[in-house]
């Protein structure tokens, strides 16, 4: 039995999780995915984005009721049961610090030799440094704390749960991280060391010689972004990283990397010399709150990529590389998989999935919203809504009336998930190099300014040909009204009779953006 | 069946067969049972033909019309406005049919014709043109409006 568990070290790896969770919602994810994040800065703008949209994902799942065909929302998003934790903050109390966590004062007195040795390993700002924000970019604190996780509790307890019944590279676990910050920097040579995961003896994780339950993947990003470093912010702060920094500790994690023999089975390298601006500076806490970037995106994709190893992995050494064709990034230029024969279809995939979902959320959240607001009987006139709803409507069943009140729940988790899915997409618009769909056609204003939850949509009806040119690349372009009738709603037809009526409004809107990018989109 | 080009035929043969069944197998029994004064029953016949047939040229050709209309892609976006048309075309209709009911009365003033053959004549009419336009239309309307005909 395959189970896969990805886990996201700090800002970086909470982001790609969070576009992994986007792909599980597209339907490229495998069918079971468990995840969990390490992140020392509980209130990290990234942690909570994805901690909320987690949460938000498997709410939603629970109560949208999906028809055969319809592989949106296929993942089921394994997190901790009840009120356990799904992050790993590190301290259990605030205001710590690397001195109280090795007990600097005590070993003073006890054990002047070990406290001599940490004054040589760490500076005085690094031990006496307030860790609820991170480790500011310096590592080697990280690599301290996070030496010995508690593998019997939740989260870590998620990777051995059923432990017992999985063969040899049966547990698959992923992590993803940044090499050139704090968290993700320390955390990922720690948690991949041979001894904490890969051959834990505690958790039966080895069989003997060099076999493991654990087939271990990490993908390490490279630095692929900037952010503006105000000088009145910074020259408040003892310890913090900037962009300048961030080749200078590249080379040396990557050196250390080489040197040390770590646990890895396969490892991706994902990076970009754009170098995109993807928000202010700010040392942690909710200030850290990046755009997404598409190199999350392709992070994430590497992660599915590894999951999706079929039957016995080789044991041969081989690399492969991926990279852009020109300064531009399109659908084309995603790596998708390790499989060059099955490149250009799995991109195409690609698209289609992700298309399907942007369309769907666009036409959902306003035309979809709008006429679920309506009285029953001002929407007969719509073929669409009278095929699916008029013959069985009662007012009073959750069965046939869509806008009923137990449907609430579900029109809730979903509006605010297609939010951020829309938000997320439409922020790695960059309007210059990032070429995947066109944030313009769906943002009012441009989509020059975004945030999550304050989204303001361009209505379909009043800009139809905006929707045939939502997604970048050839298109018919067709518009709105081909959406409403016979390219799109009109054949979304939904004959199952035993889910409810408003998860069968929803399949409707993701059936009918599926017809209409099948009319709509050309394949290069 | 809503489709084009069936429907359009669909209707086409709707309106040819009740206008055959009305002018032709019925035409004997309307024109011979009213009196008439001066006119032969062949001369009213003839002129029933024609006027029934004129009532199943406009039905049809409104329902072509409205066909026609309703396959546009844009109209998926202005199903009021389309609701509005169909009533209005559904209307003129009946205004058709009294206006050539007025017009078999005025043809025949001086025969002394019942009031109730005139009755009859318009029921008829109202069917050869409300009725099957609403048949026609209810039944065979593309997809974007298949739902505005009265009582779908």
């Amino acid at each position: 039995m395959i189970k896969n568990v990805l886990i996201g070290i700090g800002g970086t790896g909470s982001k790609i999780v969070e576009a992994a969770v986007h792909l599980c919602a597209a339907g490229l994810g495998p069918d079971k995915l468990n995840i969990f994040l390490i992140d020392p800065d509980h209130g990290n703008g990234n942690l909570t984005r994805t901690k909320t949209l987690i949460k938000e994902y498997t709410e939603l799942r629970k109560r949208y009721q999906r028809v055969a065909g319809n592989t949106s929302f296929k993942t089921e998003i394994i997190i901790p049961p009840g009120d356990e934790p799904f992050v790993w903050n590190i301290f259990g109390e605030r205001d710590y610090t690397l001195a109280k966590y090795i007990n600097y004062d005590n070993l003073s007195i006890s054990r002047p030799e070990i406290a001599d040795l940490a004054n040589i390993l760490f500076t005085r700002d690094e031990l006496n440094e307030k860790l609820n924000r991170g480790f500011r970019g310096h590592p080697s604190i990280g690599a301290v704390v996070m030496a010995d996780p508690p593998m019997e509790e939740y989260p870590f307890k998620l990777l051995w749960d059923g432990r017992e019944s999985m063969g040899r590279n049966d547990l698959r676990v992923f992590i993803a991280g940044s090499i050139f910050g704090g968290t993700g920097a320390a955390g990922f040579p720690t948690l991949g060391s041979r001894q904490l995961i890969k051959f834990n003896e505690s958790m039966q994780a080895s069989l003997g010689g060099e076999d493991s339950r654990v087939l271990l993947g990490g993908a390490l990003v490279l630095p692929y972004f900037t952010f503006s470093a105000d000088s009145n912010k910074v020259k408040d702060e003892s310890m913090f990283v900037t962009p300048a920094d961030f080749p200078v500790a590249t080379k040396a994690a990557l050196q250390y990397y080489n040197d040390k023999e770590l646990g890895f089975d396969q490892y991706y390298f994902i990076g970009d010399s754009l170098a995109q601006k993807v928000g202010e500076f700010s040392t942690g806490s909710a200030g850290q709150q990046n755009d997404p970037h598409y190199v999350e995106l392709v992070s994430a994709l590497a992660s599915f990529d590894f999951f999706g190893q079929a039957g016995e992995v080789s044991d041969t050494r081989k690399y492969f590389i991926a990279c852009r064709k020109s300064e531009r990034f399109d659908w084309s230029a995603i790596p998708v998989t390790r499989n060059s024969s099955d490149l250009t279809e799995r991109q195409r995939k690609l698209k289609h999935a992700l298309a399907d979902l942007t369309v769907f959320a666009y036409t959902y959240l306003t035309y979809g919203k709008k006429e679920l607001g309506r009285p029953h009987r001002e929407i007969t006139h719509q073929p669409w809504y009278s095929d699916n709803f008029k013959r069985d409507y009662k007012e009073d069943n959750p069965l046939y009336n869509p806008a009923h009140s137990e449907g609430s729940d579900l029109f809730k988790y979903m509006d605010s998930y297609l939010k951020s899915f829309l938000f997320w997409i439409c922020a790695m618009d960059d309007k210059s190099v990032v070429s995947l769909v066109d944030s313009s056609k769906i943002l009012a204003g441009g989509g020059k300014s975004i945030e999550a939850g304050k989204l303001q949509l361009i209505d379909p009806e009043l800009n139809i040909s905006n929707i045939g040119k939502i997604i970048a690349g050839k298109s018919k372009d067709m518009n709105f009204n081909a959406f409403r009738g016979g390219d799109g709603l009109q054949q979304a037809i939904i004959r199952d009779g035993t889910i409810s009526a408003g998860s069968k409004y929803l399949n409707i809107f993701y059936e009918a953006a599926a017809r209409f990018n099948r009319k709509n989109l050309v394949n290069d | 069946m809503n489709k084009s080009p069936l429907n359009y035929l669909l209707t086409a043969v709707i309106g040819a067969v009740l206008w055959i069944v009305f002018a032709f197998f019925m035409g004997s029994y309307l024109s011979e049972n009213p009196s008439l004064a001066e006119k032969y029953p062949e001369a009213l016949a003839e002129e029933l033909r024609l006027i029934f047939g004129a009532g199943v040229l406009t039905s049809v050709a409104f329902a072509c019309y409205w066909f026609y209309y309703g396959s546009q892609e844009k109209v998926a976006g202005e199903l009021p406005e389309a609701a509005n048309k169909w009533r209005i075309l559904f209307f003129a209709q009946l205004l058709i049919a009294t206006g050539l009911t007025v017009m078999i009365v005025v043809l025949n003033l001086e025969e002394g014709i019942e009031n109730t053959w005139f009755l009859v004549y318009f029921g008829i009419l109202v069917m050869l043109t409300c009725l099957l336009f609403w048949v026609t239309t209810y039944l065979f309307s593309p997809r974007t409006v298949s739902y505005i005909p009265f009582g779908k």
